[in-house]
């Protein structure tokens, strides 16, 4: 985040970024204790395109 | 005009189409009515970005014209409506409630607005919203280059986000209904602190196309009203497929229907629903099931799924927020936000893994068939719609009741799994300000809704009520 966007944030700024990167990370752990197989696909679906013919 | 002009802007839709049918009133005299109003008083509220006059003008005038010819196009014909600002409409300002997008002009309409223009309504306002509808994480109600939208039952108060406009704007009878948008709460809350009807359809009912994005998987756009008979007349309206937006289904949703079920209702309560919250919303819970209880069984101390709905939620909407305003976080100019906590609110999210985000979507699909499964023995779940009332303008969210800290709500966890919910209004609490009930369905069963809150607007009279407006 300080390499890529640094010259535009402050210090402050930075410091509430790590903090609620933080916060996330607290608790993103819920996410991996939900017991899923390889089968369980993500909850959207891609359709495949075809225009018109003309 | 023949009703008193205050009766007039409390009138729901199909009261007042009974007006334009009888030709005691015209469009035109409607649109002018409400134009007025909303000039007149929007400001008051930080309810509304953009006057639509000249257009509203135009439309009234050719529904007066098929009025007076005899082709009727259905409830909604001759009847004015206002949409959030996050709804594009051809050649007017759409602004997203956002500084950097307020010159932001669209070529085209929303399928939404082209399809309440085909059932003959006549946009007459853009309504103010929350910047970005929220995504960037916004802590407190000063968070539009509009200013904080304002309760009309007490405009110290805040009228709920992302869609206070619309909330504000039904509630001070500014516009007979209005359209809002829900990713995670945005129609809900602004319904219970204005004191209106709002209802979220099942996420693909109705067609985003036109609509600012934040979240692709789970925004949804809805109606808001003074009547859940209002909100099924104007649901009827906008669903259906719409090839330009491939969320969409063919399934639409039809209304009014006759018939229903005989038999009594079966609603649920979770465990835990009112424990911890304001004791005015607790009370004002407690009488509305006891008005239920003469149509309905009511089973309490229901157990909602114990899943990490809040996470998915966060991590679902902060990495498809970020997604969508790229070009805002690249060029920077999201410093530009009202709210200091949205202008580096979107910077988190970039450091979210496509590993997080996808287990997320993974979880979601686990989570929305056990959802249906603990909604399938009931026709419906009822909760309070927020733990407390509207929040004081000059407090951040977290400081404004620090003593609430309980209640099941159901916001988050219906908004992931992408079902229905409506909220009527269900009494008064702290300061005057409105209570909201809330009905939770499973997918697709919007009728049930409808009829239920009807149900209960047939026994009550708070969406009667008129707030203080001048």
């Amino acid at each position: 985040m300080r390499l890529r966007y640094g010259d535009r944030l402050s210090d402050d700024d930075l410091r509430a970024i790590t903090q609620a990167i933080h916060s996330r990370l607290q608790n993103v752990d819920q996410l991996y204790k939900v017991a899923l197989t390889n089968a369980d696909e993500p909850a959207f679906v891609f359709a495949a395109y075809r225009g018109t013919e003309r | 005009m023949s009703a008193g002009s205050d009766d007039l802007a409390f009138l729901p839709v199909a009261e007042l189409g009974a007006l334009l049918r009888r030709r005691r009133a015209s469009a035109t005299e409607l649109a002018g009515y409400f134009l007025d109003r909303l000039e007149r008083l929007g400001p008051s509220y930080n309810a509304i970005t953009y006057v639509t006059r000249e257009r509203a003008l135009v439309e009234a005038a050719q529904a007066d014209r098929e009025i007076r010819a005899g082709r009727w196009r259905g409830p909604l014909h001759g009847i004015p409506y206002g949409v959030k600002d996050l709804l594009a409409t051809k050649g007017d300002e759409t602004t997203w409630g956002a500084e950097p997008y307020r010159d932001q002009v669209f070529d085209a309409d929303a399928t939404v607005v082209t399809r309440l223009r085909n059932a003959g309504a006549v946009l007459v306002a853009k309504l103010a919203m929350v910047e970005l509808a929220g995504g960037m994480g916004y802590r407190q109600a000063n968070a539009s280059f509009t200013g904080p939208g304002k309760t009309p039952w007490n405009p110290d108060y805040w009228s709920g986000g992302s869609s206070a406009g619309p909330g504000a704007a039904v509630a001070a009878g500014l516009v007979p209904f209005a359209i809002g948008s829900e990713t995670s709460g945005s129609i809900l809350t602004p319904a219970a602190y204005c004191g209106v009807t709002g209802l979220r359809p099942t996420y693909g009912l109705v067609s985003r196309h036109g609509a600012m994005a934040l979240s692709w998987t789970m925004d949804k756009l809805g109606p808001m009203a003074r009547t859940a008979h209002d909100c099924g007349l104007v649901l009827a309206a906008i669903a259906g497929r719409d090839p330009a937006d491939p969320s969409s289904l063919e399934r639409g949703f039809r209304y009014p229907v006759s018939g229903g079920p005989r038999r009594r209702w079966r609603i649920a309560v979770p465990q835990g629903a009112t424990d911890g919250i304001q004791a005015e919303v607790a009370a004002n819970f407690a009488a509305a099931l006891d008005r239920l209880r003469t149509a309905a069984v009511v089973v309490m101390d229901v157990a909602v799924p114990d899943l990490p709905f809040g996470v998915v939620a966060g991590t679902i909407i902060a990495a498809e927020g970020a997604s969508a305003f790229d070009d805002l976080l690249e060029s920077g100019r999201i410093r530009d936000l009202t709210a200091p906590e949205d202008r580096i609110g979107g910077y988190p999210a970039l450091a979210i893994p496509a590993r997080d985000y996808l287990r997320a979507m993974r979880v979601r699909r686990l989570m929305a068939q056990t959802y249906d499964d603990f909604l399938k023995p009931f026709d419906a779940v009822a909760t309070p719609t927020r733990a407390t009332v509207a929040s004081p303008l000059d407090k951040a969210f977290r400081d404004a009741y620090p003593d609430v800290k309980g209640g099941v709500s159901l916001i988050g966890s219906s908004n992931v799994v992408g079902v229905p919910g409506i909220s009527v209004p269900n009494g008064f609490g702290l300061n005057g300000l409105p209570t909201g009930l809330s009905f939770v369905t499973r997918a697709f069963d919007e009728l049930k809704l409808v009829r239920l809150a009807r149900l209960y607007q047939s026994r009550t009279d708070w969406h009667r009520q008129r707030p203080p407006v001048p």
